[in-house]
């Protein structure tokens, strides 16, 4: 069997939350912040992995640990059969640039003292990945107007505050793969993109799969774009995945409340129908990372809750050729 | 003057961030209104300069932008006029209040959430100068907006979900009791079904104490969701403009109707092939003459290069800048 791309296993990465030193001692005890509790996938090689849920699941710390800008709790996680965490530096550095990340906030992200040619060429410098400068600037040039930041010269001399948001969250795209990656975390690229660019920029990503060979993991919580661009997708909520499988057949066949949910709420385009219809409404806000409910994490929210639901936390059914779903409802007993 | 009861109008306004490469035309001879208590969308490809009029309307536009020309009515008096005193007084945030693009992601960090709304009601109020009306105050805020207060209050941002501080950004817009919230893209980065919960928390308020809402954003389905009536925006122009229903129905702008074709939809089953305008986002700079979309516009005709289309009723409240529907 081939060995994928990307393994993870049982990932943990716990942020311990400051309370001030007096409640530290007071109380005798560090709060955390299970961001991700124990998650596991693979990646296989030119595959476009999804990773969907609410806001502060823990999509972006996932994304972040994998690339090794993390280090985890607890865990695994192996790129191309290495153990990121234990492989020796000197041959991280050879090949971290390799994997890149396009970060989810470019309002964040971006050095707003750099100007938008250093921001992009940086990667490229940093690693030496060129020969001469005209190359250096040929290759700018050529990730911005595939990023569609054109004409360059205009853009190139600015500072990110200079930019709209779509254009920063562009600039963010091309300084990821200018290096030309074998694998990218893209974490919400296209968000602050119309639909129009956002088509244009995911065709883009799938292109360079088709042609460099490039491994995705994709993080959104756009279902409808995801299923665009995506082969298999794994639901997330509150720091564990929930449900995995198929993208198509996740998205058509939901096994998991929270995933039905999910799905029942994405808007659509046309007022008509979004003003008559029922959503499967998710009562409350998402609970917090720091105490997490007990037995199945989204009991509290689940229309079908049953007794157990609260008090054991339900182990993965396979419920069709590798579509994996984490829901007492599915468990025979 | 009278101004047909509009909250605010805006007549003409053109708005350029002069650079020695030249100006970027971001907002050029733009008209907008918004009715009292209505939810009007802008909408437009990104750059095209939706948050550059946000600004204008508050007057907080960044350097090197500057109004040009053209004027701003709220309730009637021209607001691109008043002295910078007048407008910070009476005008921003009392009247006219913004939640930001990436609003959420540039709470202080270091500070709880309870100890930055104090002290922008501290700042704001003048009435309120004492610490325990400044938090009852806060309080309230956190409890309209849908959170709860004892838990809120006492965290820093970083304990919150996105969802949680979007909410706590939202309050802050409210602070003060505007007439006039712009929120520009304030679902964009939360999930959807947060997303659904953010809508209908503007919606109640808006009905509740019957505020007006600018929704800026790029994002259809959103529109589709909550607005009364939509501007859509091409390249520093106004290029549309019409009732919900009937911009999602019967759009007439070549440029309309490939932004709402290209909305990729789970509803239809089995995926469409995302379509794509082809050509580039146009450079604002030098953009293109006559009408702005034309080197992207599948219906180009001769006209459409030389001269700028100029505005046609399709029907009550429904028009449209293109020369199909010129007759001529
Ligand atoms: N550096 C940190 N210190 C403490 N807590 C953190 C840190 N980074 C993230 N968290 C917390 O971990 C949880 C997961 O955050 P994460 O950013 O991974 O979520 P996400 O799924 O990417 O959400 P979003 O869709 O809003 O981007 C959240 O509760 C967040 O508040
Ligand atoms: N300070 C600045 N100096 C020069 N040009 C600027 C400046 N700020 C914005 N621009 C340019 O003005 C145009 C309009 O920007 P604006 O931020 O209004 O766009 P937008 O419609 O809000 O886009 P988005 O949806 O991407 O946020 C863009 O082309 C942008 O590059
Ligand atoms: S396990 Fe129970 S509580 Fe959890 S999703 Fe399934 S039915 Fe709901
Ligand atoms: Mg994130
Ligand atoms: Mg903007």
């Amino acid at each position: 069997m081939e060995t994928p791309v990307l393994e993870v296993n049982n990932l943990k990465k716990y942020f311990a939350v400051s309370k001030g030193l007096l409640y530290s001692i007071l109380f005798k005890r560090v709060d955390y912040v299970k961001a991700v509790d124990g998650i596991s996938f693979d990646i296989k090689e030119k595959e476009i992995f999804v990773l969907a849920g609410e806001t502060g699941c823990g999509k972006t710390t996932t994304g972040k640990v994998v690339l090794g800008l993390y280090k985890p709790t607890d865990g695994q996680v192996k790129y191309k059969g290495f153990d990121i965490f234990r492989i020796r530096r000197r041959q991280w550095r050879r090949i971290r640039h390799k994997l890149q990340m396009i970060y989810q906030d470019p309002y964040e992200s971006l050095n707003p003292r750099q100007r938008v040619f250093d921001i992009i060429s940086e990667p490229l410098r940093l690693n030496k990945l060129y020969k001469s400068k005209d190359e250096l600037y040929d290759r700018v040039m050529k990730v911005m107007e595939d990023v569609k930041l054109v004409p360059p010269e205009d853009f190139m001399i600015r500072y990110p505050h200079e930019l709209s948001g779509g254009q920063r969250q562009r600039v963010a795209i091309a300084r990821a793969i200018v290096t030309n990656p074998d694998f990218i975390v893209a974490d919400e690229p296209v968000s602050m993109l119309d639909a129009s660019l956002r088509a244009s920029i995911l065709n883009l990503l799938l292109e360079f799969r088709e042609k460099l060979g490039v491994t995705y993991l994709y993080i959104t919580h756009d279902l409808a774009t995801a299923r665009y661009v995506g082969d298999r997708m794994a639901i997330m909520y509150l720091g564990q995945i929930v449900e995995m499988g198929n993208i198509d057949d996740l998205i058509e066949n939901p096994q998991h409340p929270y995933t039905q949910a999910l799905i029942s709420s994405i808007p659509v385009p046309d007022p008509e129908y979004t003003r008559r219809k029922r959503r499967i409404r998710l009562e409350g806000e998402p609970p917090t990372p720091i105490n997490p409910p007990s037995g199945c994490r989204f009991h509290p929210r689940c229309p079908y809750r049953m007794d157990i639901c609260e008090k054991e936390e339900p182990t993965y059914v396979d419920v069709k050729d590798g579509h994996i779903v984490k829901c007492w409802l599915h468990i025979k007993r | 003057m009278n101004k047909n009861n509009k909250l605010l109008n805006i007549e003409d306004l053109r708005v350029y961030y002069v650079m020695s490469s030249g100006s970027v035309k971001a907002v050029d001879r733009v008209n907008l209104d918004i009715g009292k208590n209505e939810v009007v969308a802008l909408v437009g490809e990104s750059g095209c300069g939706k948050s550059t009029l946000a600004y204008s309307i508050l007057r907080i536009i960044p350097y090197p932008g500057r109004i040009i020309d053209g004027k701003i009515y709220f309730n009637n008096i021209d607001i691109t006029a008043l002295p910078e005193e007048e407008m910070r007084k009476k005008i921003r945030w009392r009247n006219i209040s913004m939640i930001f693009q990436g609003a959420m992601n540039s709470l202080n960090p270091v500070m709880k959430i309870k100890d930055q709304l104090m002290e922008a009601i501290i700042y704001h109020e003048d009435a309120i100068d004492d610490v325990e009306g400044a938090y009852l105050r806060a309080i309230d805020l956190i409890k309209r907006v849908g959170l709860d207060p004892s838990r809120v209050l006492e965290s820093y941002p970083h304990e919150l979900s996105g969802g949680m501080k979007q909410r706590v950004v939202i309050a802050m817009s409210l602070l003060l009791n505007p007439k006039l919230v712009i929120a520009d893209e304030p679902t964009t980065a939360l999930d959807v079904t947060t997303q659904a919960n953010i809508l209908e928390l503007l919606r109640d308020i808006q009905k509740e104490v019957g505020i007006s809402i600018l929704l800026i954003t790029h994002d259809l389905p959103v529109v589709a969701e909550i607005a009364d009536r939509v501007f859509v925006m091409y390249a520093g122009k106004i290029i549309e403009h019409a009732d919900i229903y009937s911009i999602f129905k019967e759009p007439q702008h070549p440029y309309t109707d490939g932004l709402i074709s290209s909305v990729p939809s789970l509803v239809e089953g089995k995926l469409k092939k995302l379509k794509i305008m082809k050509g580039e986002p146009p450079d604002l700079i030098n953009p293109p003459s006559g009408c702005r979309f034309h080197p992207r516009c599948p219906y180009k005709m001769d006209i459409c290069e030389k001269e700028e289309p100029p505005p046609v009723t399709i029907k009550e409240g429904h028009v449209v800048n293109c020369w199909l529907h010129v007759k001529r």
